[in-house]
């Protein structure tokens, strides 16, 4: 299985049974965008169901197909996802998408990858 | 006031005016104004794709092209004509406009994309293309859009013209199910769903129903491996009676329980079909479907090809 992976969005790191992107600083997610960060994720995956540490501080904007097709396309084989988050601005990235978008997984947000990985590694 | 605040401001006033379609342009920062910002670009987004759907909340898609701009430009890029729509959506006189570069009414990314759409559409003769370019309004709001891009000629013109026509509205999960379909299939037939119109008068639902039936549409969502309940123990399971669900859940999200759930189940099964390597009868049980044979049916009545057909697809 690959455990490092890169595209225009995001670097991909498998590691404990982690799967943790990072989004590169800066980075507009739209619909094609969100396809491709999808399609590199399961790749990567190769059928398994993994928790996903997702780090969004990089991420300056994601638009309404794009966080769309994230929480139903996007949610395929995910055990559960920990958003890594800066206030404000990936703060209210990461509410606004969990309270409209309602990801069908367990999710939630924290400052620190420390914790962020205890609440992955009780799924 | 601030000049970030003078933005927000009068995003808001576009807002309670019903322009939707504004939206404020971003900076590096990362303070509570900029938060603010992405808050309010986002929830002017959702408000733009609800009004369109009158009244079917968060479905994914089924968007008409509402709102247009168009501009003819000369060969050298500058604007030659320009319609009604453009000056008041823009805010700027029509005389501000002709003669002026086209790049001149786009933002700093929009504007390098632009500049490479050109460069190619100068080499070709004749070149069609469509680009998502973000317009400037003299208030310095933003307009994110989708462009087509045509170049033509004619007897009478010596020199090659460029239309540009801006369309508010497309379906971006509607094309990628297209660009696949086409590609798995190359065949030309192509069936378009009807819609029908009921025409019985509407029943108000009221905030406690509505929550219900999200409360019900996450519940599917999050047991698509499950067997599902009969419609009323269904209703019952999130406080409701058979008929409110049946009506409510097809007011609300334009589509029955059934359907909604046989697709979310072949949504769920296309991505792994697609990206993954497990065999199709495990993805069948994955993801609810009793046989392989009735999966394979389903999958293709709703994409127009089988899920093995495909897996075999050359990525």
């Amino acid at each position: 299985m690959l455990d490092f992976f890169e595209n225009d969005y995001a670097t991909y790191k498998l590691s404990d049974g982690i799967l943790s992107i990072r989004y590169h600083s800066g980075v507009n997610i739209d619909f094609d965008a969100a396809v491709q960060i999808v399609k590199d994720r399961l790749l990567m995956q190769q059928g398994e169901r993994l928790p996903v540490l997702c780090d969004i501080r990089g991420v300056k904007e994601i638009n309404k197909s794009a966080r769309g097709y994230l929480a139903a396309e996007g949610s395929v084989l995910i055990k559960a996802a920990a958003f890594i988050i800066e206030s404000p601005v990936s703060e209210v990235l990461s509410s606004f998408y969990l309270r409209t978008n309602k990801p069908p997984i367990p999710n939630r947000s924290f400052q620190s990858i420390e914790e962020a990985k205890s609440f992955l590694n009780s799924f | 006031m601030s000049e970030r605040l003078k933005h927000i401001e009068k995003m808001l006033m576009e807002i309670s005016a019903g322009n939707f379609f504004y939206r404020v342009e971003r900076s590096v920062k990362n303070d509570n104004v900029e938060a603010l910002v992405v808050v309010l670009n986002m929830m002017a987004e959702e408000i733009q794709e609800s009004m369109v759907h009158q009244g079917y909340v968060q479905a994914h898609g089924t968007i008409k092209h509402i709102v247009q701009m168009s501009f003819i430009l000369d060969a050298k890029g500058d604007i030659e004509a320009t319609n009604q729509a453009t000056c008041s959506i823009l805010s700027t006189l029509y005389s501000e406009i002709i003669g002026k570069p086209f790049a001149v009414f786009l933002d700093e990314s929009s504007k390098v994309k632009w500049k490479n759409t050109w460069k190619i559409l100068k080499q070709k003769d004749i070149y069609e293309t469509s680009v998502e370019l973000a317009f400037k309004t003299k208030g310095n709001l933003v307009v994110p859009s989708a462009c087509y891009i045509t170049t033509f000629k004619g007897e009478h013109f010596e020199q090659k013209k460029t239309l540009v026509t801006v369309v508010h509205h497309s379906n971006d999960r509607d094309r990628l199910e297209k660009d696949l379909k086409r590609s798995v299939i190359k065949s030309k037939t192509k069936k378009k769903g009807e819609k029908k119109h009921s025409k019985k008068p509407k029943i108000r639902l009221n905030h406690e129903d509505i929550r219900k039936l999200s409360k019900g549409r996450d519940i599917i969502i999050n047991n698509l491996e499950k067997d599902f309940p009969s419609l009323k123990d269904f209703a019952l399971q999130i406080g409701t009676n058979e008929f409110k669900l049946k009506y409510g859940f097809k007011e609300l999200y334009g589509t029955s329980v059934y359907r909604f759930l046989k697709n979310e189940r072949l949504r769920k099964s296309k991505m792994l079909v697609q990206h993954t390597d497990l065999h199709i009868k495990t993805i069948a049980h994955m993801t609810g479907f009793k046989s392989l044979p009735h999966f394979s049916r389903s999958f293709k009545k709703r994409y127009g090809y089988t899920p093995s057909a495909l897996r075999k697809k050359p990525l």
